[in-house]
């Protein structure tokens, strides 16, 4: 099924990592923007296929072929994994261009903080759109999107605080990381029973 | 094997597959030890329903005509010569059965049913 | 191996409900399934495939093997090409028969630089049947696939179904407005209307029972055998349960054989009588 989530999101693996380098060289916020966009963006991927999967029937053809639902779960939340981690790598390149074209240092202890926050946050934030796709149907993918979206540029815009303030607080990182890895568990738990007892 | 099956015959399917399966059969043109088509594929290719060829399958072989080995393949039994007059015996006494219970229902005489034998006897 | 049993179904969509206390569906036949919209078709088959999630009930498939579907609307994304759905399909379903499926899509006319956004609706039908006869299944389940078909087209399909069906233990089960095309293929069917089943049996008995008497508007028929009526504009149609002892009991009425669209119609537009 993940080769299904492959060759069907092949679009959307491609323009995200243009849209996330074009759009970090334009806003020259920093080199630590890119990462944190990278979350955000990544998170479109599993928002919309939900509902692309319900509108096209595909997702009634899976089950109805026989594919269990758990599989059918499984392979969302790992095509997910699969548009943050190519985000996230996308990101470092635009970080790289951001130092390259603006100046500004890219300090490697800090990045990997930032790539670890943003990491978790986008984990957390793919499986509550997951989990909101799958209990809701349709509606989900536009509301949640924009909720995210807007929560996300505020972060975007403290960036250089953030920084600063997470990487003098270790605590408060593993703290950040382990909420959220978390909460993330917690929402695929859900996701899988709540699309135990779905209507496709 | 050729079977033609329509839809405006009034006997139902079952019947003409039945029927013409058993006169080829009697006059030769279905060889003893011939392969006959599982009722399946006769089913597909005359595209009609399972059920119709496996009852026509399961009267010819009560009656002798076919025998089906290991529920897969069916052929034609050796039909003895004084089985196939046997055979056109029972088909004769049973259409004349029909006639002769059409004539008594429509008032028509015996001796009237007589001269339509001798008619149709001589005639061709 | 056995029978598709359904026991005890019930699924409620807010005044909807469909409930059967009892069908079977036997291995090795074609069971077709008619009855208007809102009657219940779509939502029985996918209760059937485990699409749906029943409120009440028990569905033994008899079979461990997947069912092999086809829908009124295919559901293969758009932008793919044969090659690239073939590479889907293999990794979803055990023993995928690829050479088998490029072969079919191939006899189908199905060009392999063509995406299926780009198919005709024959051909949307003929790539879910190419996929459902790929791989082993237990049951075809083809919900409305003729619909929007030409004659020629739809003789095909139903070829493949025929060709689907020469192993005997294989089923299918197919819904369509089309009577003409039940009639054609199914071995039983089964009536369905508002959520429950009107009439059920073999497919030759069902029409051989049944018949419909042309009479006057105000004759105000009545009898055991007189199951449904609908009025017409200049007459009273009536639906006779028992053809041939009804004529034995009115040798001077006209009761004529009658189709699985009379059928429909009387069921789904008539009244019980």
């Amino acid at each position: 099924m993940l080769r299904k989530e492959l060759v069907s999101n092949k679009v959307f693996l491609i323009a995200l990592p243009v849209a996330i380098i074009l759009y970090s060289v334009i806003l020259q916020s920093g080199p630590y923007v890119p990462f944190m966009f990278a979350a955000f963006m990544g998170t479109a991927l599993p928002a919309s296929s939900v509902d692309i999967d319900d509108k096209s029937g595909w997702s009634r053809f899976a089950v109805s072929s026989g594919i269990s639902r758990k599989t059918i779960v499984n392979s969302k939340f790992l095509i997910s994994l699969v548009s943050l981690a190519i985000c996230q790598a996308v990101a470092f390149v635009g970080a790289m261009l951001i130092v390259l074209i603006w100046g500004g240092e890219l300090v490697l202890e800090d990045a990997l903080l930032v790539i670890a926050l943003a990491v978790c946050l986008g984990m957390v934030m793919s499986s509550a759109a997951l989990y909101i796709g799958y209990r809701f149907k349709g509606v989900a993918f536009f509301i949640v999107f924009l909720i995210l979206g807007f929560i996300v540029m505020v972060i975007l815009f403290g960036m250089q605080k953030i920084v600063g303030i997470f990487s003098d607080n270790m605590l408060a990182t593993v703290a950040v990381c382990g909420g959220s890895l978390l909460a993330a568990a917690l929402l695929y738990v859900l996701t899988l029973r709540t699309v135990e007892f779905r209507d496709f | 094997m050729d079977i033609v099956v329509s839809n405006s015959d009034p006997r139902p399917i079952y019947e003409q597959i039945y029927s013409q399966i058993r006169s080829q059969i009697i006059d030769g043109r279905l060889k003893e030890g011939e392969i006959l088509p599982s009722m399946r594929v006769l089913a597909k290719d005359l595209r009609v329903s399972v059920i119709t060829t496996k009852r026509a399958y399961n009267d010819l072989e009560a009656e002798g005509f076919i025998t089906t080995v290991g529920g897969k393949g069916c052929y034609v039994s050796s039909v003895e010569p004084s089985a196939i007059r046997e055979g056109h015996l029972v088909s004769i006494q049973e259409n004349i059965r029909k006639a002769a219970e059409e004539a008594k229902q429509n008032g028509i005489t015996l001796e009237e049913l007589h001269e339509i034998v001798d008619l149709m006897y001589d005639g061709d | 191996m056995g029978d598709f049993i359904i026991k005890g179904l019930r699924k409620t969509y807010g005044d909807f409900s469909l409930e059967i206390p009892e069908l079977v569906f036997r291995r090795g036949f074609v069971t077709g399934i008619v009855g208007d919209n809102g009657a219940g078709k779509t939502t029985l088959m996918r209760c059937m495939t485990g699409a749906i999630v029943v409120d009440e009930g028990v569905i033994d498939p008899g079979s461990d093997l997947p069912a092999g579907v086809v829908f009124d609307e295919c559901p293969f994304p758009q932008d793919l090409k044969s090659k690239q759905l073939s590479s889907i399909f293999s990794s979803m379903f055990d023993g995928w028969d690829d050479s088998g499926f490029q072969r079919m899509l191939k006899d189908f006319g199905i060009d392999e630089s063509k995406k299926v956004k780009e198919y005709s609706r024959g051909m949307r039908m003929k790539a879910q049947v190419a996929v459902a006869l790929s791989h082993p299944t237990g049951i075809l389940v083809l919900d409305e696939p003729t619909a929007g078909m030409d004659p020629a087209a739809r003789e095909e399909f139903l070829d493949h179904v025929r060709d689907y069906m020469v192993d005997e233990s294989h089923c299918a089960v197919m819904s369509s407005h089309i009577t003409s095309d039940i009639e054609k293929i199914a071995d039983y069917v089964v009536f369905l209307k508002d959520g429950k089943v009107i009439i059920s049996g073999e497919m030759s008995d069902v029409i051989g029972r049944y018949g419909i008497l042309h009479a006057e508007k105000d004759s105000g028929l009545r009898g055991e055998r007189i199951v449904r009526r609908r009025l017409q504009p200049h007459g009273c149609d009536y639906l006779i349960d028992g053809i041939g002892e009804f004529s034995a009991d009115h040798p001077d009425m006209n009761v004529d054989p009658v189709t699985l669209e009379d059928l429909m119609i009387i069921i789904s537009k008539g009244e019980e009588a």
